[in-house]
């Protein structure tokens, strides 16, 4: 530890050399006796004083948590010294793990005394948060010396977004030849009624539909669809975000992100993100949970990166966007480069869906008739947006974090049950 | 004036104005009255008192939880120091009633202890913060 005499020393040895040094030019000895106290102070204080031994390590109870959980880390501190000390522990954490009470804590340890703190800890966004460094400052019983010392140790602890339970889904155009849970189109071994046909060579009897067969007086076999499996490509808008000092688009976006990838990946399609914005990251579409936790990894890392870059879909890799994906877009429709992607996407006949988390909450109120009008010119133009790519076919869903994202999914199924016939060719 | 330092020193969280609200109240008890040096040990450790509960209670500012060794030991510590500082000012007191006429000897001598006082403190504190 870097110790140091206490910066009130210097105003105590003032006092009481101005008191004995008044008692001699005045020739008045009270000033020596009132001077007497502070000189003990010191003199005691200043040699019983020894450079305090305290060892601090620092423990967290999770570290992984929910966004809003509660976590503990713990200090265990052991006082080697042969003084007891009087110690104020301070603990650094990331911007978005709250201390559920803040301040210092200060304690007492005794000569070899150890002593385990608890500090509570609130994860308030999801990402990838830090405990410490911590810092210890420690004073002799007098208060005469300090001494401080930052322990860098720092714990990583991973705060998950919150996830919605989603019961329906964007239900995908088209399948990739693997068992899943949606009903593919062409017909196969399924359970889904499709369609009756005549007998053909090579259809097997447990097709027949024996009683279709009865009233039209020949053989008819079902059609089934086969259950198959999808990819999903969820697109993360990084590019702008709009945001007010406790929450923004991008922190709904990536809870958005996160109820789909985990909602599709128990359905059996396989799942990747593409991180689009100043920077491009990218997670290849995969199965499983342990894809699951890939992409809940690659979702925390996700940042709005300020760029003038001018970004198309040129810039993902093909083997991230496969052909015939359902590419769900998250995004507050802020940035141009962002909107001209989703054009872009669509020109090239790829499945998409637009989920905008809505931006309006974090507009400020208008103060003046101009700003409310301006508001509402803003919200008109949004609305020309929409317009625009629901005439492409893309569904675009409204969603205020506030609400279910089931609703919204609900809306972009009717919408894309409805629009199939603007579909690019 | 001095209450006004003291309450001065604990809102801004500084000790700085502490010795002048310590040495404002000495003026005045010096300028009180004749029977001073009876009651000097006393108001001096009751000085020292007041510096040091100001002091702990800048201390204590932004520490948002406090264990209760932590108070005990403090005033113990506190208390045991005025105690000590009133017996030291009440021995300082009885050395000052011995009635030896002043002079230059004398007074030459008190200077140097009083140097030599407060040089061993400016050493110790020296080698402490080293």
């Amino acid at each position: 530890m870097t110790g140091s005499v206490s910066p009130r020393l210097r105003g105590l040895i003032g006092l009481a050399g101005a008191g004995l040094i008044g008692a001699l030019a005045t020739g008045r000895p009270e000033l020596a006796v009132l001077a007497a106290p502070f000189v003990l102070l010191a003199g005691v204080g200043l040699t019983l004083a020894e450079d305090p031994r305290l060892t601090a390590v620092v423990a967290v109870d999770h570290a992984r948590v929910l966004e809003g959980e509660h976590l503990r880390a713990t200090v265990a501190l052991h006082n080697q010294g042969a003084r007891a000390v009087q110690a104020e522990l301070t603990l650094a954490t990331s911007a978005h793990l709250g201390r559920v009470a803040s301040g210092a804590i200060a304690v007492h340890l005794a000569s070899g005394e150890r002593l385990t703190l608890g500090f509570e800890l609130r994860a308030e966004r999801w990402g990838a948060h830090t405990v410490g460094p911590l810092s210890v400052r420690a004073r002799d019983r007098f208060g005469v010396s300090v001494s401080s010392e930052r322990l860098d140790q720092r714990l990583a602890v991973r705060a998950f977004p919150r996830e919605q339970p989603l019961r329906e889904l964007v239900a995908p155009r088209h399948t990739q030849p693997f068992l899943g849970t949606h009903v593919a189109r062409q017909p196969g071994d399924g359970i889904e009624f499709a369609d009756l046909r005549p007998f053909a060579t090579g259809d097997r009897a447990r097709q027949i539909n024996w009683r279709a067969s009865a009233r039209r007086g020949a053989t008819y076999v079902s059609e089934r669809h086969p259950e198959h499996s999808s990819d999903v490509i969820l697109m993360l808008d990084t590019f702008a975000e709009a945001r007010d000092l406790a929450a923004g688009t991008l922190d709904s976006a990536v809870r958005a992100a996160a109820s789909l990838a985990r909602a599709h990946l128990a359905r059996r399609d396989r799942v990747g993100v593409v991180d689009f914005g100043g920077g491009l990251r990218w997670l290849e579409p995969g199965f499983g949970t342990t894809q699951l936790y890939q992409i809940i990894d690659a979702l925390l890392a996700s940042d709005i990166i300020f760029s003038y870059a001018w970004r198309d879909v040129q810039s993902i890799p093909r083997r991230v966007l496969p052909p015939r994906a359902l590419v769900i877009a998250i995004t507050p429709l802020l940035d141009e480069r962002a909107i001209g992607l989703l054009l872009d996407l669509r020109t090239r006949g790829c499945d998409l869906t637009v989920i905008e988390v809505s931006p309006l909450r974090y507009a400020p109120p208008a103060a003046r008739p101009a700003d409310a009008l301006a508001r509402r010119l803003w919200q008109l133009q949004r609305e020309v947006l929409r317009g625009r790519l629901e005439a492409l076919g893309i569904a675009v869903a409204r969603w205020d974090e506030d609400d279910s994202l089931a609703p919204a999914l609900e809306g972009v199924n009717s919408f894309r049950r409805s629009a199939r016939h603007v579909l690019p060719v | 004036m001095s209450v006004l330092l003291v309450a001065l020193a604990v809102a801004i969280g500084s000790a700085a104005p502490i010795p002048w609200s310590l040495a404002l109240l000495a003026v005045v008890f010096l300028l009180h009255g004749h029977d001073s040096l009876v009651l000097a040990p006393i108001y001096g450790a009751g000085l020292l008192l007041v510096g040091e509960v100001a002091q702990a209670s800048i201390d204590l500012r932004g520490v948002g939880c406090l264990t209760p060794g932590w108070i005990a030991s403090r005033l113990a510590a506190i208390l045991a120091l005025s105690a000590l500082g009133a017996g030291a000012g009440a021995v300082v007191a009885a050395a000052a009633t011995i009635g030896a006429a002043r002079s230059v000897a004398l007074t030459a001598a008190g200077a140097i202890a009083a140097v030599m006082a407060v040089g061993t403190i400016a050493l110790l504190a020296r080698r402490g913060h080293r």
